[in-house]
């Protein structure tokens, strides 16, 4: 089975972006493929959650889902959650070095960013 | 080596065409192989009447014709942004980017 990483790179107020990978990790896991998630950058505050109600909550909700629906891992970069002084809401996310990450990738069969 | 190109800006949106563009041309070139030429998010502004105007997807999608390479955009995002599809680009789905995932070497995306 081919693995499929997902790199949410970009932070929540970019409208499209966020829920455009949502989407596409959704539709990965619904045809049954291996899926991998992975937060850099600004993309780490899709971790964080936001007030009920806010749009951001929603996405943040969706995201947490992804382990439920059979996303093999999440991973999230230490150090962009210490810069930006963030604690992730969202279980089931390892931390790792940034410096990881290239190897990760490296690892999947196919590689979409948002 | 088989590629599928995953498109998430339209042209006015910055260079994600152009670059795809770009690509795909310097892959087949090289021999390589396009397997679909996926549209998502806000880049299925690229399947409304009148898109081709742009030059860069205009030669994209003469690039995709030549070659036999479906040009898709997700339904559920021209739904989303009220899209109609109206040009070369045709309605596709999520389910038929995964299919393509099976015959593809690389994905590799664009955006702005």
């Amino acid at each position: 089975m081919k693995r499929v990483a997902v790199l949410f790179a970009r932070g929540p107020w970019r409208g499209v972006d966020a829920l455009a990978g949502i989407d596409a990790a959704l539709a990965v896991l619904a045809f049954e493929r291996d899926l991998q998630v992975g937060f850099v950058g600004a993309g780490v505050e899709l971790l964080i959650g936001a007030d009920a109600g806010d749009e951001r909550a929603r996405r943040s909700r969706m995201i947490a889902a992804l382990a439920h629906h059979g996303a093999s891992r999440l991973l999230a970069s230490r150090e962009c959650l210490l810069a930006r002084g963030l604690v992730p809401r969202v279980a089931d996310v390892e931390l790792v070095e940034r410096a990881d990450f290239p190897a990760w990738l490296a690892e999947a069969d196919h590689v979409l960013a948002f | 080596m088989r590629f599928s190109l995953f498109i998430q800006d339209s042209p006015e949106s910055g260079a994600a065409v152009a670059s795809a563009l770009g690509f795909a041309s310097a892959a087949v070139a090289a021999g390589h192989a396009l397997r679909q030429v996926f549209f998502h998010g806000d880049g299925v502004r690229c399947a409304r009447a009148g898109a081709e105007d742009d030059r860069d997807l205009r030669a994209l999608v003469a690039l995709a014709r030549q070659h036999g390479v479906p040009l898709l955009a997700c339904s559920t995002w021209l739904e989303r942004l009220g899209v109609v599809a109206a040009g070369a680009v045709q309605v596709g789905s999520l389910g038929q980017w995964c299919d393509a995932l099976d015959e593809t070497d690389r994905v590799v995306s664009f955006r702005a």
